[in-house]
């Protein structure tokens, strides 16, 4: 029997830590699902993550919220272009705070200033081709956030799990109605529109919009190069049929199965406040391409780690991702909440 | 040029941690930014057609002598 490089509930007990399974599922987590169980489990269910930000993940941050208050201060509250646009700039630059960006790197806060500006003149507010939709409640759809309730429950609180997404833009396109999402690269290419045809993000959109009744044809990919001296912008269209949502929802379904089977392998006890107590890590392993992909797993030293939780400790910190209030907290402040709805429950 | 706007934005995010980054500037900001980058397309697509210009017959003519 494996005895080391998996975490026991020894080493749990000694450090304190509850892994809960997840009341909210969504694209992200089911990704690193798919891509190795184990990653999943240390990112979602004990809220491991890297100590120190990605670029990426604050740049790209950035820049979404600089569209998004550009699009809202156009669309919903009837600005001049010019005003939409130095609205949204200054969301980016406060977005982007004081992080330093490593010094390799072209996502520096003065180019995704640049990149902003760039993207609003390739795409101009009002003049783009794209109408964001009315929803029934007067918003538009702009950073539109759905909540899907799933046939599956929760193996502790035994609520419906929910499926959650939130999509940058609904629009009127071309006689259609789109999922428009931005993306911001370092390299676009020939190749680059075509990674997107199976992309379970995307499909995801479009079967919420069908349960939801706004029924979309696909999405649009707007990619944007960010370079050390220039920028460049493609455009990208990826269909998706009733069949192909359908499917989606199949494997969905049968990833949760997996994913509630794994859950329960070890399990002998079960608490109501949603704590559980496991014997071993019955957790799969992706030791191939997923080790890899996208410049290499965050978890890779630690599946090398003959003790995981001393890497884990070094180089990570506990935060839980809220995927509805589409905020990070930090993990003292999730577990106190949780507490705080037991009582009220009782 | 490229050092003058790394000063600005150094400037505008002081200003946004200060939260006392103004809508004008913002306004300022966009303008120079356009402006800065059109510059800066433009020099790039200059340089690109000062190439030097190939003699295609002195190219022949030393072909022939080998």
């Amino acid at each position: 029997m494996r005895e080391q490089g998996i975490i026991t509930q020894e080493m749990r007990e000694e450090l304190g830590i509850t892994p809960r399974f997840p009341e909210v599922i969504d694209s992200s987590m089911l990704s690193a699902f798919r891509a190795c169980p184990y990653k999943a489990y240390l990112n979602y269910f004990e809220h491991w993550h890297p100590k120190f930000e990605s670029v990426h993940l604050v740049a790209g941050g950035a820049f979404a919220k600089g569209v998004e208050i550009a699009r809202k201060a156009f669309y919903e509250d009837g600005n001049s272009p010019e005003t939409s646009e130095a609205l949204g700039l200054q969301a980016l630059i406060a977005d982007y705070g004081l992080f330093e960006c490593p010094p390799d790197s072209a996502k520096s806060l003065e180019r995704m200033c640049g990149a902003l500006e760039f993207y609003l003149c390739q795409y101009p507010l009002g003049d783009d081709g794209a109408e964001p939709i009315t929803l029934p409640s007067g918003r538009r759809g702009i950073e539109f956030s759905f909540a899907e309730m799933l046939e599956k429950v929760h193996p502790v609180t035994g609520n419906p799990l929910l499926f959650s997404g939130r999509a940058d833009m609904i629009a009127e396109f071309a006689g259609g109605i789109y999922n428009f999402d931005e993306k911001t690269t370092t390299q676009l290419g020939q190749k680059w529109g075509l990674q997107w045809d199976l992309r379970s993000q995307f499909t995801s959109y479009c079967w919420a919009g069908r349960r939801c009744g706004v029924p979309m044809q696909g999405t649009i990919i707007r990619g944007i190069s960010i370079l050390k001296t220039k920028y460049d912008t493609q455009q990208a269209i990826t269909y998706r049929a009733d069949w192909e949502l359908d499917r989606w929802e199949e494997m969905l379904y049968l990833d949760l199965t997996r994913m509630l089977e794994m859950w329960e392998i070890a399990t002998y006890n079960q608490n109501l406040d949603g704590s559980c107590v496991r014997a071993g890590n019955p957790w799969d392993r992706n030791t191939d391409s997923a080790c890899n992909d996208y410049g290499g797993c965050q978890f890779r030293q630690v599946c090398k780690a003959k003790n995981p939780y001393s890497i884990l400790q070094t180089n990570f910190s506990r935060r839980v991702w809220d995927p509805l209030q589409h905020r990070e907290v930090p993990i003292e402040e999730w577990e106190a909440n949780l507490a705080l709805e037991a009582k009220e429950v009782k | 040029m490229q050092a003058d706007i790394n000063e600005k934005v150094q400037e505008w995010r002081m200003k946004a941690e200060a939260g006392t980054l103004t809508l004008p500037e913002m306004r300022e900001a966009i303008a120079y930014l356009r402006a800065s980058r059109k510059t800066a397309t433009e020099s790039a697509r200059k340089k690109g057609t000062s190439k030097k210009v190939i003699n295609s017959k002195q190219l022949l003519s030393e072909l022939e002598g080998l």
